[in-house]
């Protein structure tokens, strides 16, 4: 919240890196970098246009990264499901997403009410007033980031690992695969970005060096 | 320099903790300007008078905003001086300067060098390392601290020197870098290929092939989250459905 709402922004908040983060807060450091790593790859292509409507996704990767692991640490869990996990924890991701960016929606519509009283402590000549107000909004910002990842880690875990208890053997199975298949969503945001002739042209030239050299390298 | 500007640098990475819909980043900006303000106005009022003219609305490229900020310091330091400097002139220097330097950050930042680096970062996850991470946030922390820190005290010390000329010279590399997204664009591609080849053949390469196109379409008619949720569900129902024709065929 710090780096993404104060304007910090030293990208740590990204979810390749919240992810990882939040693995090492909870002891699995690869797990949430993975998790985190996955939900970026969904988000790659995608920017941030000024005023657009912008997914929260710092929050998301937190909640990917501790969705993940806290399932497995969940007293209902199902072991040997990764594929299930990483879709549900994924939707738990991008639900935690649309919260965190109604909420900020929120907050900027109605901030003004501080900023407002600000003006008035300027005029007053209580300039530190003023600037303690401004940066109060910190506070609200990761309270309010801390309130919905925690009850995305309170309540997922339990709702996942019920999920694929009553999920039929065969999805499991079928899921397998998936964390190979999601990033091809990145891929094709990528690609749509880079259609101009010379963009196209490079992103062809890196596509086909490497997979010539994975296809005659296996 | 970091004696000299120490008190406003810190401040400059805060200016949008409060931004709201009426004055925008307004409140965050004054916070930069306040610890000069009581050398700029001789009376209280005066005083008073330029910390309103500050609080009021402010838009800019958080990370470019350090420039506008740093301008500002130089025309409110002269003006204080003695010269003849009107409030409106520095009103309008502020917002001109404001809309160019955030079509140029937007370009240069959220455009170019972030999905670069994401990019960079993803590609290195597929292999479950931590160097491309590493390498995005050292490449583009390098330019945002150039950037707020260095902007600030050019704008200090060119004043109204940063015009449109200065503007239109900042980050010239970034065709240079643009392009390096798109071949880590590409690369990208490939691994994702390759990983689906080596995990479920053919199959799952043309069935990945089709998800990747079915987002270049989708990616102008619907909202980044909607398109996520939806190819995600759409890839994980085909991989059910796959499986369970498979069966039958069996």
């Amino acid at each position: 919240a710090v780096d993404s709402r104060s304007s910090v922004r030293l990208l740590v908040s990204q979810p390749l890196c919240g992810g990882l983060l939040t693995g090492l807060l909870l002891g699995e450091p690869r797990t949430g970098f993975l998790a985190g790593a996955v939900l970026q790859m969904l988000f790659l292509g995608w920017t941030n246009v000024r005023g657009g409507r912008s997914p929260d996704l710092p929050l998301g990767g937190v909640a990917a990264a501790a969705l993940s692991i806290l399932v497995r640490r969940a007293p209902a869990s199902e072991p040997g499901v990764p594929g299930l996990v990483l879709l549900f924890s994924i939707a738990g991701a991008l639900v935690v997403c649309v919260i965190g960016r109604a909420f900020y929606r929120y907050w900027e519509s109605r901030s003004y009410v501080l900023g407002e009283a600000a003006l008035r402590f300027i005029g007053e000549g209580r300039t530190r007033l003023a600037i303690a107000l401004h940066l109060s909004s910190l506070a609200v910002h990761f309270a309010a980031g801390f309130a919905i990842v925690g009850a995305a880690a309170f309540v997922g875990p339990l709702l996942i690992a019920g999920m694929t208890r009553v999920t039929p053997a065969g999805w499991s199975d079928a899921m397998s695969p998936l964390a190979v298949m999601l990033p091809f969503i990145g891929a094709g945001s990528l690609l749509a970005v880079n259609l101009a002739r010379v963009r196209l042209f490079l992103f062809l030239a890196g596509f086909l060096v490497v997979y010539l050299i994975s296809f005659f390298g296996s | 320099m970091a004696r000299r500007y120490g008190s406003q640098i810190w401040r400059i990475f805060l200016i949008g903790s409060s931004r709201n819909e009426r004055t925008l980043d307004g409140l965050g900006f004054f916070a930069v300007l306040e610890p000069l303000i009581g050398r700029w106005g001789a009376s209280a009022d005066e005083r008073a008078a330029i910390a309103k003219r500050h609080a009021g609305y402010f838009n800019a490229n958080p990370i470019l905003a350090s420039y506008v900020a740093g301008v500002t310091a130089n025309l409110e330091e002269r003006r204080a001086g003695g010269e003849e400097i009107s409030p409106e002139r520095v009103d309008r220097m502020k917002s001109a300067l404001s809309s160019v330097l955030t079509a140029r950050g937007d370009s240069f930042f959220e455009n170019t060098l972030v999905p670069l680096g994401l990019t960079i970062g993803c590609i290195s996850a597929i292999n479950s390392s931590y160097i491309g991470l590493a390498i995005f946030l050292v490449l583009y922390n390098v330019y945002h601290f150039q950037s707020r820190i260095g902007g600030y005290r050019i704008g200090v010390e060119l004043g109204d020197g940063v015009g449109g000329d200065f503007v239109a010279r900042l980050f010239r590399e970034e065709r240079f870098l643009g392009g390096a997204a798109a071949f880590a664009a590409g690369i990208f591609a490939a691994l994702a290929c390759a990983g689906a080849r080596g995990t479920g053949g053919m199959r799952l390469l043309i069935a990945g092939a089709a998800i990747a196109a079915l987002a270049v379409v989708l990616r102008k008619r619907m909202s980044v989250v909607r398109r996520v949720a939806l190819l995600t569900f759409g890839t994980a129902l085909y991989l059910v459905v796959k499986e369970y024709v498979g069966k039958a065929i069996r």
